[in-house]
């Protein structure tokens, strides 16, 4: 026990003598006052690695500890304000005295701004200053550079790969589907946040009846821009040929009162027109039928402004009125006159069975004269528990197009297609704490009349023998559609959200048309087998039932169940035959399956059946010759397809990383009854079906990624799809199986180097192949790329120089370049309020695009003009 | 302030448990902002946090940030959500630049009082997903004291809170964060185990939250495996910005107490007006928090 103690205690001490102990004091250099509550630290030699620490008391004294077997240490004195002292020390319990003078702390600096993007509920905000720099323009311009926002080429915004279904400014819709007029015209530094409506029902009503996916887009200006008048204008002159370019912009907006105003000409070929593009998906309307055309090729896959020759000039007033009682009053006019020109030539290849092709070697040129005007006046009421809308539109459109065409011999072509239209859409909803009751109801009626006129006559076995060499052909047709859409909808909420509505649905459509020869201005009737007098209606009664269930605290299913029977009225007053009525009954289930993985991952699922009748365009027997070429003509037979469509989206979002994703799965099985069969006469083109049930599979699958890189100042995105596609053709009598198979992937990227070098990259490539199993016609695989670089260089403030430049490449090209280059400059000078822009836009004077297509039906080979070498100034001021 | 006091109306009107609020001269003061304000110490370094945690959203995990500010003074340091920055009107031509002010109206209101007020609003309305916390912590380092002041429009409390200096274990890792090399410490703390980095750099013995002690300021904590996180995001110097305290009728209290009070689950805060004056509401919220301190 003794030896024991013994060694306890020998051991006590030899860990004692191990255990260094430091003290000391610490003084003030000027005052020689004791130093209380600095920092003593003890470090490893020839490391920053703290081995033991302490404070100094109140009488400045310390006493540090230090248990390790270092031979050399290093001591310091650090603390507030004080200017640090450090010793090196040996291993070994000492008194050590500091005396420190004053230093002002120093520390790097890392100033926080608030964040880019940030969620609150349902809500993004995009913080449009933090993405905006000084080459943006418009707002279309930042909402590029928002991860999670795309932009496409018509104006169509979409979030997360889905389109936006609504487009607010200060949360009203003042432009409805027509919110390009915005993000073309709104300057970004007006705007204080763009904010991204989740899961958006526009009628707040109906939040929790009619559950949205879609996403909705809210403009929040800022201070400065709100209740004041914003004018600008755009003076533009270039050559050659004289180039024009103005624009005069207005617009107002403030709680009670929104007003946008906008003018602009141009026949530099920015599409201005585009502008005015409707932009919803699925606003209930009388479609329009457009039977006739004049032969066009397909557009360049250059951006459009380098082969369009338009000479346009649009108008559009928008103005908004809140009312009492939580009533708007919104009226939108909008007209919109181009008229663009094209010129081409092309080689058009239909594949034949037996290795055999038809050739049609065409040049053509084309005036189109565009001239579309409408207008709509809404009453709208949106609160929470009731919804009232009502829209008045009227449109008119008297498009013309002139078309010359040499195939050999000289053709001309020219189309009168004036369409006029009215529509009333009214919706009323009223909801309380259980129960919800909805009343829509849409009625329009449409007038289409179109006429081609087509000389020489081309078609001497058909129309009776013309006299005289001046003689032409005319195809006339004029539509009359009637539509009305009613339903009505009760809702109840509870465990299992439940609507169920009745609806009641009206076409009444009538379809004329003759093919005449104009002789001598004598119209002479190419008799009854080129004529039509059809008259079609349709009626249909559909009950619809929805329910929404919530299983667990993550997923919803939802399960729509409509029936529907429709009853077709068909009579040909031609054939002279009694209405004939047929009859279906379709069940049409429609499932959804949504689940939230986890705060940033969401997944849904969807399965639809659907089942659809052909309509008036398949059901006209007589012959139509919708361009010069072609004359199509219906043997009768209705066809009714059936749909299986199953769909997965899974979106991503991390608004803290700013990264977003979303990746989308499309399936799709038709089968249909009948197989359609274009049979060639020469280049004349008849259409005729065969009885021979079908399937159509395709496959699509779509993938985008956009992430913000704040630390290098940069965004990027990446998209990539993949699609697929089975079918039968029939080809000059044979049945043919076909195949194809489409890859794309792209991706852009955007960054500013430094405040003095903005750079930006897009590229984009395309591989895709088709295959005809039974004729085994030789289709090689066909690959697209096409890449666009700039560069912007700010030496000072006010001024930017930039570059930019365009590459395509196409392997189809059997002669000449499969490369093309483009090039652009523009310079640009701020002076206050005045910017004075330079641009010279194709710098290598590229006149002509080449391409070549491939489709199931044939191979297009199309040389297309291009815009020259052009330089247009101009200037932008601020009016008020 | 014709609008606040509008606000204030419709509030105590939509609020059946205000019907026997009387507004004191202090309250009415603790609204405009009068009130007096004790100089406890003056700043000279402040550091930005972030501070994450997750919680339960009816049944879905979700993660949480606020931003939270630490102005440190030689003895004083004062810890605070960053919205609350332009309180103090001393603080106004600071914080200008970076938030826009913040104008607090604390009560319960339901979505239809909500609209009422946003109709009053001058436009902007949003909501904030961060937890919203109101408390202010001030830390005496010397005494090794917090003292945390919390409460609604109609009663502030005070809460004062012995915090015995963390026994730290230096560890030998190293990272740096936002440019500082920085030295991992450990330590358990009311029942949660914290890994700490701190910097010798800045040789401030401070941190977020109740954190300190450690030779360098403390940049990043992750308590218990990343179930919360405490990160710094921005150091800005500053020039003998004073931590000031306002001088108001308290309500003392203790810490398990302040955290059980009604006023602390109604924050889902909504905010109203963007430029100038902020307006801000409480909803309940139905998200579940974990607490930080266990004991």
């Amino acid at each position: 026990m003794k030896s024991r103690c013994v060694l306890y205690c020998l051991f006590l001490v030899s860990s004692l003598s191990s255990q260094t102990l430091i003290r000391g004091t610490i003084t003030d250099k000027k005052a020689g006052q004791a130093v209380d509550a600095a920092t003593v630290s003890l470090y490893a030699l020839r490391s920053n690695r703290i081995l033991a620490y302490t404070q100094s008391d109140e009488k400045g004294e310390y006493q540090i500890v230090y248990n390790g077997k270092q031979d050399s240490l290093i001591l310091a004195v650090a603390g507030f304000n004080l200017k640090k002292v450090v010793k090196d020390i040996a291993n070994e319990s000492q008194t050590i005295n500091f005396v420190v003078g004053d230093e002002v702390i120093s520390i790097k600096e890392v100033i926080v701004v608030a964040p880019k993007i940030n969620e609150s509920g349902d809500t993004l905000n995009y913080n449009v200053e933090r993405f905006t720099d000084e080459t943006d323009r418009t707002l279309k311009d930042v909402l590029r550079k928002m991860p999670g926002i795309q932009v496409l080429d018509n104006g169509m915004i979409l979030y997360q790969n889905n389109p936006i279904n609504r487009f607010y400014i200060e949360d009203m819709d003042l432009l409805k589907d027509r919110y390009g007029i915005a993000t073309n015209n709104l300057n970004p530094n007006d705007i204080a946040t763009v904010q991204v409506l989740q899961k958006h029902q526009p009628v707040k009503a109906l939040k929790d009846y009619e559950p949205s996916s879609d996403a909705a887009i809210n403009l929040k200006l800022k201070k400065s821009a709100k209740g004041v008048v914003l004018a600008t204008a755009q003076l533009g002159a270039g050559a050659s040929p004289l180039l024009l370019s103005n624009e005069l912009v207005g617009m107002y907006f403030s709680k009670k009162i929104q007003d946008l105003a906008v003018y602009k000409g141009d026949n530099s070929g920015r599409d201005v027109t585009g502008e005015l593009n409707s932009l919803y998906s699925l606003e209930p309307e009388v479609r329009n039928l457009d039977i006739f055309h004049v032969l066009k090729p397909a557009l360049p896959a250059v951006s459009q402004q380098r082969y369009l020759f338009n000479d346009a000039h649009i108008g559009t007033v928008n103005h908004l009125q809140a009312l009492k009682n939580h009533y708007t009053l919104s009226t939108n006019v909008h007209y919109a006159y181009d008229e663009p020109k094209r010129e081409n030539s092309t080689e058009t290849d239909y594949y034949l069975p037996g290795d055999s092709c038809l050739k049609i070697r065409e040049c053509n040129f084309s005036r189109l004269y565009q001239n579309r005007m409408d207008a709509n006046v809404e009453l709208n009421a949106n609160t929470d528990d009731f919804y009232l809308k009502d829209r008045i539109k009227a449109e008119g459109r008297w498009d013309k197009e002139n078309g010359r065409i040499f195939t050999g011999d000289s053709i001309r072509e020219h189309l009168d297609n004036p369409i006029y239209g009215l529509s009333n859409q009214f919706e009323w909803v009223k909801t309380n704490e259980q129960h919800m009751f909805k009343v829509t109801s849409f009625a329009g009626y449409k007038d289409m009349s179109q006429t081609l006129e087509v000389s020489p006559v081309l078609y001497d076995g058909i129309l009776p023998p013309a006299t005289s060499e001046m003689a032409w052909m005319k195809q006339k047709a004029r539509m009359k559609d009637f539509t009305a859409a009613n339903s009505f909808t009760y809702g109840r909420k509870g465990a299992v959200v439940q609507n169920y509505s009745l609806d009641f649905n009206v076409r009444i459509q009538h379809l004329k048309s003759n093919l005449l020869l104009v002789d001598n201005t004598v119209e002479t009737a190419g008799g009854d087998s080129l004529s039509n007098d059809l008259k079609r209606e349709s009626y249909e009664w559909k009950l619809h039932l929805a329910h929404s269930f919530t299983l667990g605290s993550n997923t919803n299913f939802h399960l729509f169940c409509p029936v529907r029977y429709l009853l077709v009225r068909e009579r040909d007053n031609i054939v002279g035959e009694k209405t004939h009525a047929s009859h279906y009954l379709f069940v049409e289930p429609f499932l959804v399956l949504e689940q939230r993985i986890s705060a940033y991952l969401s997944s849904s699922l969807n399965y639809s059946f659907s089942q659809e009748v052909s309509g008036i365009e398949e059901a006209y027997t007589g012959s139509v010759m919708t361009s010069y070429r072609e004359l199509l003509r219906n043997d009768g037979i209705r066809d009714r397809q059936k749909q299986h469509t199953l769909w997965w989206i899974l979106d991503y979002k991390s608004p803290f990383s700013s990264m977003f994703g979303s990746f989308t799965t499309y399936y799709t099985h038709t089968r249909s009854r009948l197989l359609s069969e274009y049979l060639y006469e020469g280049i004349l083109m008849r259409k005729s079906t065969l009885q021979h049930p079908n399937n159509i599979q395709s496959l699509f699958s779509d993938f985008v990624i956009g992430k913000d890189l704040d630390a290098i100042k940069s965004s990027f995105s990446l998209k990539a799809d993949y699609r697929y596609n089975r079918s039968l053709q029939i080809l000059q009598g044979m049945i043919s199986g076909y195949r194809s198979h489409a890859v794309s992937l792209g991706g852009s990227f955007h960054a500013k180097l430094n405040r003095k070098v903005i750079f930006d990259y897009k590229i984009r490539g395309t591989w895709n192949k088709s295959l005809f199993q039974e004729s085994e016609l030789p289709v090689a695989p066909v690959c697209l790329l096409s890449q666009r670089l700039s560069f912007n260089w700010l030496p000072v403030k006010e001024l930017i120089a930039g570059l930019s430049c365009e590459h395509f490449y196409n392997d189809a090209i059997r002669s000449g370049s499969r490369n093309m280059w483009f090039a652009d400059l523009n310079l640009s000078y701020t002076l206050k309020t005045v910017e004075f822009r330079l641009d010279y836009t194709n710098l290598f004077n590229t006149r002509r695009y080449v391409s070549t297509v491939f489709n199931e039906t044939g191979r297009y080979y199309t040389e297309y003009d291009l815009r020259p070498g052009e330089i247009l100034l101009r200037v932008r001021f601020k009016l008020l | 302030m014709k609008n606040i006091f509008l606000l204030i109306f419709l509030v105590v009107i939509n609020n059946p448990l205000c019907s026997q609020f009387v507004m004191s001269k202090s309250t009415s003061d603790r609204i405009e902002g009068k009130l007096k304000k004790e100089i406890l110490d003056k700043a000279s370094l402040r550091c930005w946090y972030e501070f994450t945690q997750y919680c339960l959203n009816e049944g879905v995990k979700e993660q949480v940030v606020d931003t939270f500010t630490l102005d440190i003074g030689p003895k004083y340091s004062v810890y605070y959500d960053q919205n609350r920055i332009m309180r103090d009107s001393l603080d106004r031509a600071e914080g200008e630049k970076l938030r826009p002010r913040v104008k607090l109206i604390r009560q319960h209101m339901t979505k239809g009082e909500i609209d009422a007020l946003r109709g009053q609003g001058d436009g902007n309305y949003r909501e904030l997903l961060s937890k919203g916390e109101t408390a202010v912590l001030y830390k005496d380092r010397k005494r090794q004291k917090a003292t945390i002041i919390d409460g609604s429009i109609t009663e502030m409390y005070k809460c004062m809170d012995e915090i015995p200096l963390q026994s730290w274990e230096l560890k030998e890792d190293t990272m740096t964060i936002l440019g500082y090399v920085s030295q991992k410490a450990e330590t358990t703390f009311r029942g949660r185990r914290y890994v700490a980095w701190f910097t010798p750099d800045i040789p401030l013995q401070d941190g977020p939250w109740k954190l300190y002690g450690l030779p360098g300021l403390i940049l990043k904590v992750v308590v218990d495996d990343g179930l919360f996180i405490f990160q710094a995001i921005g150091l800005q110097k500053l020039d003998s910005f004073p931590i000031t305290m306002n001088k108001d009728q308290y309500v003392t209290t203790d810490r398990k107490q302040i955290r059980k009070l009604a006023f602390k689950k109604n924050n889902k805060r909504h905010f109203l007006g963007t430029d100038g004056t902020f307006s801000m509401s409480f909803e309940a919220d139905k998200r579940i928090f974990d607490e930080l301190e266990r004991e």
